[in-house]
């Protein structure tokens, strides 16, 4: 897919993924198939101007592998993701220091990203040393004490406590504010609110949009909740079997949808609100059809526009004022 | 006036665990259902929701009297109204239970794809539900009989001779819908069944039980946090906090106006697309079931608590025109 969104040409990216795919191997070599995780995905965020951009999906869409990719955990198969301008797999020494500080993760499960034998003030502290962002005890505290106010909490809330002893919404606060300690650039946030009781969801969710707001943080929102990401994001790539179907300002994509995928994920989410009940029956597909594989569009086959050169060929993405949609039926 | 099919009675459903440590031990008991009434109707389609950790799952496995170590049921009684019978499900034994489960009452557990048996062909798995209540079957017939029941769900002949692992997530749970209606139950129930499905999925399970419910004129209820799916389909909804139900009314009036602080928040809270005005959380915590607070359990967290709140457990009140909407509230009560 080429640069999306009309950007000044006088910002430098920051962080940038060109081609990326990713393909897993399953079962023996002999008689294994090829999974095409994430599939020739490119996406872009610049610096001096913080964004929340959302990956939504289904599962199995390849959000959770590609922002692994975007981390540097896995190596992607082929592509590149550069980091102000630098391949982030080939990071030595001081720039991979930059880019770990810089590029932070949130995880699905607060009480995964911690561990469960040390006192969360203590691993805290140790990450504002490790870093290297604290010189000593006493300025990590500070600056532990700090971003545990960004998220509502204290250094004297958590003082002495264990993983076990927070409430789900209290810990993933604290796993923000262990994110926050190094002052990154980007955070990639993976399902941060999808374990969180419902009462507490709201308050995490605009924790992320007071970081961009005051710290200009750009965060990359990982959900399959499509009203959260509307409520958090600027922009939206919505992703299918591994690629990008649609992308763009969330506003257009999500109230103005293209892609015929688009549209089936808005018809389906349920709306709160008794008097606008679905009309019609939806139909579930019989068969697994192994769409990852398709040579065409992979969604042809539950796509009412479908004709047969969608079977046949991959739709070309196609600019349309400031979206791009990978759909035939926009391509002249 | 609706004709009713069950009735819970003051039902206080708890997990009693022992502690145990080198030098002493202690029961603790955790209070998921407390003093729940609740009457659910013929034919209805009847909705809990609450987050998690409330007892709404607890309360849906006393109802289907499932009540497993170390759930314990501490008080209270469930009824059912089954053709000019009365039947006390608690108080009835194992060989009972099984007599009237999948026949009379069917449900649908938490997570239920992953139950079905991997090693066994889906066909077998029905073989055992039929023969469970009528004996020794023609398996050829049934085979048939099969066949047509989960071709209402979408689902074509093949999967009758697949093992589970060869079906995907939504495939499997409609197997387990058409497992649990296959004997034509009075009633329903279903815990949490779109949990963990794509929203395309979750759409279909949803249409396919209310669908369900309409062609067996049964009574559905269903668990589910997800509180724009019982504005989907549900015909009243009940609202659980802390093991207490605090509002149940119709799904219409409780969306139009819904009463309860919690309630309130809940609905005004969920993010919605096209609307990006600010959404705030609650603040505090769930409380714990194990000393939840005295008074309205929801008083720590809510905005208009009185001093009635933190020491008198509010009653339920009537609102609305038919008398259908209850609200457990001190600002509501006289």
């Amino acid at each position: 897919m080429p640069p999306i969104l009309e950007v000044t040409r006088k910002m430098k990216t920051l962080l940038e993924a060109r081609k990326v795919t990713m393909v897993f191997r399953i079962g023996g070599l002999v008689f294994g198939s090829k999974l095409t995780a994430v599939d020739d995905v490119n996406l872009t965020l610049k610096e001096g101007e913080a964004k929340v951009l959302s990956l939504v999906g289904e599962s199995g869409s390849g959000k959770t592998t590609l922002s692994r990719i975007l981390l540097g955990l896995i190596k992607p198969t082929k592509g590149r993701v550069t980091y102000r301008g630098n391949d982030i797999f080939k990071l030595k020494g001081a720039r991979l220091m930059e880019f770990k500080r810089e590029v932070q993760p949130i995880f699905q499960n607060p009480f995964e990203a911690f561990n469960i034998l040390k006192k969360v003030d203590r691993y805290l502290l140790g990450t504002a040393l490790n870093y290297k962002v604290a010189e000593n005890e006493m300025e990590a505290k500070k600056r532990v004490d700090e971003t545990l106010h960004f998220v509502g909490l204290s250094l004297e809330d958590i003082r002495g406590k264990y993983p076990h002893e927070f409430s789900g919404g209290e810990l993933q606060r604290a796993s923000i504010a262990r994110a926050l300690i190094t002052d990154p650039k980007i955070l990639i946030a993976d399902e941060p609110v999808s374990m969180i009781d419902a009462s507490l969801r709201m308050d995490i969710i605009n924790i992320l949009l007071d970081l961009k707001r005051k710290r200009d943080t750009s965060i990359i929102y990982i959900t399959h909740d499509l009203a959260t990401a509307y409520y958090v994001s600027d922009d939206i790539a919505v992703m299918y079997r591994g690629s990008i179907i649609e992308y763009g300002s969330v506003e257009e994509v999500l109230t103005k949808p293209l892609h015929p995928y688009t549209k089936t994920l808005l018809e389906c989410l349920p709306k709160p609100d008794p008097k606008d009940r679905w009309k019609e029956e939806v139909k579930l597909s019989g068969l697994e059809v192994k769409e990852f594989e398709a040579l065409g569009c992979k969604f042809a086959n539950r796509c009412p526009h479908a004709t047969s050169r969608c079977f046949q060929e991959r739709p070309p993405t196609v600019n349309i004022e400031k979206r791009a949609v990978a759909c035939w039926l926009f391509a002249n | 006036m609706q004709k009713e099919i069950a009735s819970i009675q003051n039902l206080k459903a708890y997990y009693i665990l022992e502690l145990k440590s080198a030098s002493r031990s202690a029961l603790a008991e955790i209070k998921a259902v407390d003093e729940v009434s609740l009457k659910i109707n013929a034919r209805e389609i009847l909705g809990i929701a609450g987050e998690s950790g409330c007892g709404k799952s607890t309360l849906i496995k006393a109802i289907y009297g499932l009540i497993e170590h170390p759930l314990t049921i501490v008080d209270g009684s469930v009824t059912y109204h089954l053709e000019g019978r009365d039947l006390s499900i608690l108080e009835l034994d194992k060989v009972s239970l099984s007599k009237i489960w999948y026949k009379d009452i069917s449900y649908i557990p938490q997570g239920a794809m992953s139950t079905l048996n991997p090693v066994r062909r889906i066909k077998d798995q029905f073989f055992d539900v039929i023969e469970s209540h009528y004996g020794n079957i023609n398996k050829e017939e049934a085979v048939e009989m099969i066949i047509k029941h989960i071709d209402r769900m979408g689902l074509p002949r093949e999967v009758v001779t697949s093992y589970p692992h060869q079906l995907s997530g939504g495939m499997k749970q409609r197997v387990v819908i058409a497992l649990a209606t296959i004997l034509k139950p009075k009633i329903i129930l279903a815990d949490e069944p779109t949990t963990a499905l794509d929203v395309v999925v979750q759409r279909g399970i949803l249409q396919l039980l209310s669908k369900m419910q309409q062609e067996l004129k049964s009574t559905l209820v269903i668990v589910t946090h997800d509180i724009a799916a019982h504005a989907q389909i549900a015909h009243r909804i009940v609202i659980m906090y802390a093991g207490k139900i605090v509002e149940a009314g119709s799904v219409e009036e409780i969306f139009k106006e819904p009463l309860h602080p919690y309630t309130r928040h809940l609905i005004n809270a969920l993010p919605r697309v096209g609307d990006k005005s600010r959404r705030t959380g609650i603040s505090g915590k769930p409380p714990s079931l194990r000393n939840p607070p005295l008074g309205c359990r929801f008083h720590p967290r809510c905005p208009y608590t009185l001093d009635v709140c933190k020491s008198a457990e509010p009653p339920q009140v009537q609102v609305g025109a038919n008398h259908e909407h209850y609200v457990a509230c001190h600002l509501y009560s006289r």
